[in-house]
């Protein structure tokens, strides 16, 4: 017996253009091309679930008909799979048809659920992960994600009990520990410490463990171990977005420190290294670019602004360095090669005052 | 805090794409002596800006927009096989160098265009002028936009993703010249020539992921025929990737009329 076929209807008006390789404002003055581009884009999605697949564009809407060889895994799957790639509407539609031939299904109920949570769909997240939690009450993955659509819905205290049911059934659960830590930061910040370091040990490579394990000991005065934790997310991953806000904080830490030790004070240090530069750069401009270039690559991985010990070296200029030289040095390059530019440090006071010192020496 | 985090898998799939980044970064500093550094910065109009290393700078620079960071792992990448390519020519790294008085030959020419003549005074020669220089751009970046796209297609499988998105984006982005505003404001030739560059990027692209989606804007212009010639003068040329390079590049601008506007210079590897 043929396989009974599985309707799907998404609305051309809801459709995200900018998953088509064309600018959206082609695509709306021209009708024809527009539903080219979308047949061409629902033919290639349902490509990979085998079957057969039949698109037309009616009434304002992109009808696809499938028709499965066997089974609706392969429609599971792959819809799981889109929402691990971030194309969350057609993994949602395609988990709601499996959904509505299979309701009790528990894989289909959490990532449902968890993406409906993550769009804020949050009655419907809070349903099917419900479900979830009653089909596999010992799971503590689906406690996990009711946790944290409870979270998202504002139930704080429904959501506090559901994570630590999560790791309760799992301890060694990061994302329980992780999501649990964030919650309590607000009420109990040193549970939620507890959590979130937890979590950062049993999710080495995770950019947010991480990242929220740094933030909370920022939070709790302790700096040294903040920017240490804030190191290891932008080593993990340096270029995710938490890289970049890690790398922000950072220096936001160094710039703090560096002020710390004068209460605000101007630093005399800083302004002498700013003068040596200016002094450098006048004598051998030939050094400028590939001095800040060096500095700036090395600075990507951080500088020590607060050890005083000379202990950077660089190709392109002899001698050893200290971390607070390294960035005056870079100061004034960036002041000479792009003045607007923001050279990630605050050293102002430093610069004019060297530059005041200079025109002093010169005459 | 950074919000509640719920999927499991992104932290594998997170993996996988580093780890070919990771392959190609570790390829350029072993065939050219020196390492790759990536950072991020606020870029416009490109997905990002390369330095590629010299004894003055002592690193090879990749800076990607902060607005791509979702497939930076993909623009790195390209742009690792971007350097190996360049690095990769038997005479040197070849260096693009325009002829400033062809140049400026053909900036005044394409100022007298009609559509640019309405421009107010001066302003059609400041027009002009990044017009010739964006197809110039277009010319020396395309042909080796094309072989970062095939290399990666065909060496990084876990990157796949993260290329359909990049792609998807970055042709996206051309085909807004395709805009009647600025067909009608830019002087014919170099608006088809490069739509035709464009359209060559966007066959080959067709031809690797298996949607033709990409073409359909420039088979509605007509130039489908010629954009397959171009990719075939890519595909059909020999010898080290770099050679490769230089061939297309220079077998395009005779193409295009414009082969006298530039001269190559090859920078001695060390």
């Amino acid at each position: 017996m043929k396989p009974e076929p599985l309707d799907f209807s998404f609305p051309v008006a809801d459709f995200d253009l900018a998953k088509l390789p064309i600018d959206p404002a082609l695509l709306k003055a021209d009708k024809a091309m527009l539903e080219d581009a979308l047949s061409g884009y629902f033919a290639e999605q349902f490509k990979p679930l085998g079957g057969e697949a039949s698109i037309a564009i009616r009434n304002g809407a992109v009808a696809v008909r499938w028709i499965p060889e066997a089974g609706l895994d392969a429609l599971v799957d792959h819809g799981i799979r889109l929402l691990g790639k971030g194309d969350t509407n057609l993994g949602v539609a395609l988990l709601r048809s499996a959904l509505a031939r299979m309701p009790d299904v528990p894989c289909i109920l959490l990532n449902l659920g968890m993406a409906l949570s993550d769009q804020g769909e949050l009655d419907e997240a809070l349903a099917l992960l419900g479900r979830k939690t009653q089909l596999e009450p010992d799971d503590a993955e689906g406690w996990t994600a009711l946790g944290v659509a409870l979270a998202k819905s504002g139930d704080p205290d429904h959501a506090a009990k559901a994570l630590t049911r999560s790791i309760e059934l799992d301890p060694e659960n990061g994302y329980g520990h992780l999501n649990l830590g964030g919650l309590l930061m607000r009420s109990d910040p040193q549970a939620g410490m507890r959590h979130l370091e937890k979590a950062a040990k049993l999710l080495p490579r995770n950019t947010a463990a991480l990242l929220n394990w740094g933030m909370a000991l920022l939070e709790n005065g302790q700096t040294t171990e903040a920017d240490a934790a804030m190191e290891r997310t932008i080593a993990t991953s340096p270029l995710s977005e938490h890289a970049e806000k890690a790398r922000t904080i950072r220096t936001r830490i160094a710039q703090e420190a560096m002020r710390g030790r004068t209460k605000g004070a101007l630093r005399p240090d800083a302004a002498m290294y700013c003068l040596s530069a200016l002094r450098l750069f006048a004598e051998s401009p030939d050094k400028l670019q590939p001095v800040t270039f060096e500095i700036t690559l090395l600075g990507r991985q951080g500088l020590d602004m607060n050890d005083p010990t000379p202990k950077y070296t660089l190709k392109t200029l002899s001698g050893q360095f200290s971390g607070l030289q390294l960035v005056s040095y870079l100061y004034v390059g960036m002041k000479n090669l792009a003045p607007d530019a923001d050279p990630g440090i605050d050293l102002a006071r430093e610069y004019e005052q060297a530059q005041a010192l200079l025109r002093e020496r010169t005459g | 805090m950074e919000g509640l985090a719920t999927f499991r898998h992104m932290d594998a799939y997170s993996k996988e794409h580093a780890e070919d980044t990771a392959r190609l970064m570790t390829l350029v500093e072993r065939e050219t002596g020196y390492r790759v550094t990536v950072g991020t910065a606020e870029i416009e109009n490109a997905d990002a800006e390369m330095v590629s290393a010299a004894p003055s700078h002592p690193a090879h620079m990749i800076k990607v927009s902060t607005r791509c960071l979702p497939v930076a792992d993909y623009i790195v990448a390209s742009q690792c096989v971007i350097i190996l390519t360049l690095w990769s020519h038997p005479q040197g790294v070849p260096m693009f160098r325009t002829v400033p008085e062809k140049v400026d030959y053909a900036v005044r020419k394409a100022a007298n265009h009609r559509g640019l003549a309405k421009q107010p005074a001066g302003m059609a020669e400041q027009v002009a002028s990044s017009l010739v220089a964006g197809l110039l751009h277009q010319l020396r970046s395309t042909p080796v936009e094309i072989a970062a796209v095939d290399y990666c297609h065909r060496e990084c499988p876990g990157l796949r993703d993260l290329q359909i998105d990049a792609m998807t984006r970055n042709l996206r982005r051309n085909s807004g010249s395709l805009m009647p505003a600025i067909r009608e404001m830019a002087p014919p030739d170099i608006w088809t020539h490069s739509q035709i560059m464009c359209a060559a990027l966007a066959k080959a692209w067709c031809g690797l992921s298996g949607s033709d989606a990409a073409m359909l804007p420039y088979k509605a212009i007509g130039v489908e025929t010629k954009a397959q010639k171009f990719l075939n003068l890519w595909r059909d040329s020999r010898g080290a990737l770099g050679e490769q390079y230089v061939q297309t590049v220079d077998d395009w601008a005779v193409e295009l009329g414009l082969k006298s506007l530039y001269t190559w210079e090859f920078r001695a590897r060390q």
